[in-house]
């Protein structure tokens, strides 16, 4: 069985349809608040900037219009101070001497200003003064303003400095102006309560008043500090007005002072954002400049920021929750749509695969599923049709099987899984084999009945070792079975199965053709034993007579030597033998003529046991060779040769030649003595061989004997009308036939004979 | 070749020795035949001669050798002559009445010099042994020994 991934499709199509919601919802969640946060931090920090701006400018705007006003109170300052300095001079450099209040009441007729005159000395001590207070105030304290007091003094200058106030609306503005007495042991110095009607408009330049308009523009500022250079707060507030600023202030104001520079500090904590600005306004160098420019001080509530800044979070953190439960539920209904009828499908699937080939799939709304379902439907077709062949091949095996006169077996290891009747019959005894019995158990039993225990049950259960189940094998097994010899024929062969390897036995009694085999072979022998008398018995024979041809060229033909030796001894020592001459011819023909025949016949007899020696023959040669001889020997009629070109032969060239001559002298010896003979040859292709024929003008004969002549001692004439033993054509034919070949003839008496012969 | 030298005729038919020596009688050359009747003494002639009396008595002519013979036959005389050097140059005719081609075949194969089928008339037999005689004692030139 296959691995089953457990994610069904419902929950796959579910997981990844709300994951893509989830990451859609998220990211536009994200996106937006970002972007609402960057703005919302954006809006806050430029409305900062703006506050900042705002007072910083206004500031020195305030601080400008300051300096215009306080320029007007240099000439009549100047002027005075000239008075001054004149009375000094007079006085001859003792301030005691000089009437300090005479002096005030010239200025102010003169100049129309009530001032103050001040004599501070080396030392910085205030040592005569119209502003009685003062007298004998030490300068020296304030290291800065005395070393500037100083550089003053050993200078010529007139130095006015700026007018000086508090922030606070209302409080006192005066104005001072220095210049050193002619000897520089002192600096004249003068001061101005500045109570004109410009000290109101000076009033509406107010700083307090800027800071409160700032505030109240700007919500978020909780509060605005203004610090000069000497830490000293200037805007009436009471934890400034003691001028104890905490350490971490003081340095925070220092680099900003010192950086010209602004500085932030967030205090998320306490939802506070302070921010220290510098605000230049030291135009000039005046001697009290230190004191004038300034550092802004502003302290943001950012309370409000925050909580816009949370609040956003909040709103957007509810989108993505609840856009994501809302993708959780459409990936839900979505998923559910789609696998609903997927699942239907598969569970009637299920139901085929268990075996329910007739159900049918009901049709779905979706064209996929039923393309699915058409798809399933032609596959249930195709098994059921197959499941229909394979049971009709099943039940066509089954009833081979069954009637099969072989015994058949199936073996699955060592279990018979299947048996046909001819198995049962022939194996069972005692006890009935039937499928399930195992091999083992039923194999002495088997072993007894068929008498052969360790021969069949020891082959049946041992072959068909693993490495061999693919193979089949094939014994032969004589065996007694029920008291008879049986001849047993067994083959393994494989049985391929799901399960394995199976083996399958069958035995076939071939007693009856192995007995039918058993008789031939026992036929033959005897067969081969009579061949062998015969062959022996001819061979005797084939002894015998060579030895009686050689006994007839040997013996028989001394005899006659002797009786021609005796003839001519009795021709040469009788005193006359004119009387029997006859007879002596007569004996002299007969002697001749029985040699001749034993010299035939020998030759007739030599000719079947001469190995043939085949080359190839020019038959024109031959023949002309052959012409040639018998010509010189020509003591009869006249004889005219034809020979047309005659094709080349193979075969025994002595035989051939032998042949012929016998057959062209044949045809001279049987010439018509009255007339004109003619004996002419040819040859042509016929059939695929070479025919040659010879034609005569003879004396012929009586065609019904056409077929006899080539027998030995076959005579057509009488012997004595013409010669020859009547072996020649015997030999012809044999030396023919030897070659392969055939030979036959074809005669009128009185017209000529035509012998026809090919050599195959 | 020497006119002296003699005849050697090895038959044990004595019919046929009496052709022989009537045709020899005819042609006019009977003192000059040695006849044996059976191989084993003409070997033991020949090889005797041959080594007891080499140089006095010259080796025969020409053997007429008989094949059907008693003990030994024709070829067997032959074969042993052929495998003596002393007797393998004698010229060896085999006077035969067998015409079997086995019979020619083997003899030459032995080493035979002539073939010769006795022939049936007493005239042509008679020519026959002349012209042998004449051809071997005459025509052909041997190497002297």
């Amino acid at each position: 069985m296959a691995k089953y991934s457990e994610l069904t499709i419902n929950s796959a199509l579910m997981i990844s349809i709300t994951i893509f919601c989830i990451v859609v919802i998220i990211t536009m969640t994200f996106v937006s608040y970002t972007e609402t946060d960057r703005n919302l931090k954006s809006i806050y920090k430029k409305e900062q900037l703006s506050a900042e701006d705002l007072f910083n400018k206004s500031s020195i705007y305030i601080h400008r219009a300051y300096k215009l006003w306080d320029r007007t109170y240099n000439p009549p300052m100047e002027m005075s101070m000239q008075v001054v300095s004149g009375a000094y001079n007079r006085s001859g450099g003792d301030p005691a001497s000089m009437n300090l209040s005479g002096i005030q009441q010239a200025i102010r007729s003169l100049t129309g200003f009530s001032m103050n005159i001040y004599l501070i000395d080396k030392d910085g001590i205030i040592t005569k003064t119209t502003d009685e207070p003062q007298q004998g105030l030490d300068f020296s304290r304030y290291p800065e303003f005395f070393s500037r007091l100083n550089d003053i003094r050993n200078k010529t200058a007139f130095v006015p400095d700026e007018i000086v106030t508090g922030f606070v609306k209302g409080s006192p503005h005066k104005k001072f102006a220095y210049q050193p007495t002619g000897d520089h042991r002192y600096v004249i110095e003068l001061g101005i309560d500045v109570e004109d009607e410009l000290r109101n408009n000076r009033n509406a330049l107010s700083y307090e008043d800027l800071v409160m308009h700032v505030m109240k523009e700007y919500p978020s500022i909780n509060r605005i500090h203004m610090i000069n250079s000497l830490f000293v707060p200037d805007i009436g507030k009471e934890d400034y007005q003691n001028e104890t600023l905490d350490p971490f202030t003081r340095a925070t104001v220092s680099w900003v002072f010192d950086h010209k520079s602004r500085v932030e500090i967030a205090d998320p904590d306490n939802h506070t954002l302070t921010t220290y600005f510098y605000i230049p306004h030291n135009i000039d160098q005046s001697p009290a400049s230190a004191y004038q420019d300034l550092i802004g001080k502003i302290i943001f509530d950012t309370r409000v920021g925050d909580e816009d800044i949370a609040h956003n979070l909040m709103v957007h953190l509810i989108l993505g929750i609840s856009g994501s439960l809302a993708a959780i539920l459409v990936g839900w209904i979505v998923s559910r749509r789609l696998s609903t009828p997927i699942n239907r499908i598969v569970d009637e699937i299920d139901l085929i695969a268990c075996g329910d080939l007739n159900r049918d799939i009901s049709p779905s709304s979706h064209p996929e599923l039923n393309r699915i379902a058409d798809a399933i439907r032609s596959m249930v077709q195709h098994i059921r049709s197959m499941i229909q062949d394979l049971e009709e091949s099943e039940s066509r095996y089954r009833s081979l099987f069954k009637s099969s006169s072989d015994a058949i077996l199936i073996i699955d290891g060592e279990v018979i899984r299947d048996i046909n009747p001819a198995a049962v019959s022939l194996l069972s005894g005692e006890q009935e084999i039937m499928p399930g019995v195992n091999i083992n158990d039923i194999c002495k039993p088997i072993g007894t009945i068929i008498g052969d225990e360790a021969g069949l049950c020891a082959k049946v259960t041992s072959v068909p070792s693993p490495e061999n189940r693919v193979f089949a094998r094939e014994n032969e097994l004589s065996t007694i079975v029920n008291g008879q010899l049986r001849h047993l024929n067994i083959l393994y062969s494989p049985v391929f199965a799901r399960s394995g390897t199976m083996i399958q036995v069958r035995i076939r009694d071939i007693t009856a053709s192995y007995n039918l085999q058993e008789e031939i072979k026992n036929r033959n022998i005897i067969l081969e034993n009579q061949i062998q008398e015969r062959t022996q018995a001819l061979q005797m024979t084939i002894e015998d007579l060579n030895a009686f041809t050689y006994t007839i060229s040997h013996d028989l033909r001394a005899p006659l030597r002797r009786m021609y030796a005796d003839m001519h001894h009795l021709k040469q020592h009788l005193p006359d033998i004119s009387d029997f001459l006859l007879q002596f011819t007569r004996i002299h023909e007969n002697l001749k003529f029985m040699d001749n025949l034993i010299r035939d016949l020998l030759q007739f007899s030599q000719m079947s046991r001469q190995p043939l020696i085949k080359n190839e023959i020019n038959m024109n040669n031959l023949v002309a060779g052959i012409i040639t001889e018998i010509h010189e020997g020509l003591t009869g009629p006249d004889i005219r040769f034809q020979v047309n070109d005659l094709k080349a032969a193979y075969g025994d060239y002595t035989l051939i030649r032998q042949a012929l001559f016998n057959l062209i002298s044949n045809a001279v010896k049987f010439s018509d003595a009255n007339r004109l003979n003619e004996i002419s040859m040819g040859s042509s292709l016929a059939g695929g061989e070479v025919l040659y024929v010879i034609k005569d003008t003879g004396i012929g004969f009586n065609n019904e004997y056409a077929g006899r002549i080539f027998d030995v001692f076959y005579r057509l004439h009488q012997t004595g009308e013409y010669e020859g033993t009547g072996v020649g054509l015997a030999i012809v034919k044999r030396i023919i036939t030897r070659h392969g070949g055939w030979i036959e003839a074809d005669s009128e008496e009185g017209k000529g004979t035509i012998i026809r012969f090919s050599l195959g | 070749m020497n006119q002296s030298l003699e005849l050697v005729l090895i038959e044990d038919d004595p019919h046929d020795i009496e052709i022989f020596l009537n045709v020899v009688e005819w042609i006019g050359m009977n003192d000059k035949v040695r006849v044996f009747s059976d191989g084993r003494a003409a070997l033991d002639y020949l090889q005797k001669r041959e080594t007891k009396q080499e140089g006095k008595n010259p080796l025969p002519g020409v053997i007429f050798l008989d094949l059907k013979m008693p003990l030994m036959n024709g070829n067997e005389v032959l074969q042993i002559l052929r495998s003596d050097p002393h007797t393998a140059r004698i010229p060896v005719v085999i006077l035969t009445s067998s015409s079997l081609d086995d019979d020619i075949r083997q003899s030459y194969a032995f080493g035979s010099n002539s073939y010769v089928v006795k022939p049936l008339e007493f005239e042509k037999f008679a020519d026959t042994i002349r012209d042998i005689v004449n051809y071997w004692r005459n025509i052909n030139v041997r190497p002297v020994t």
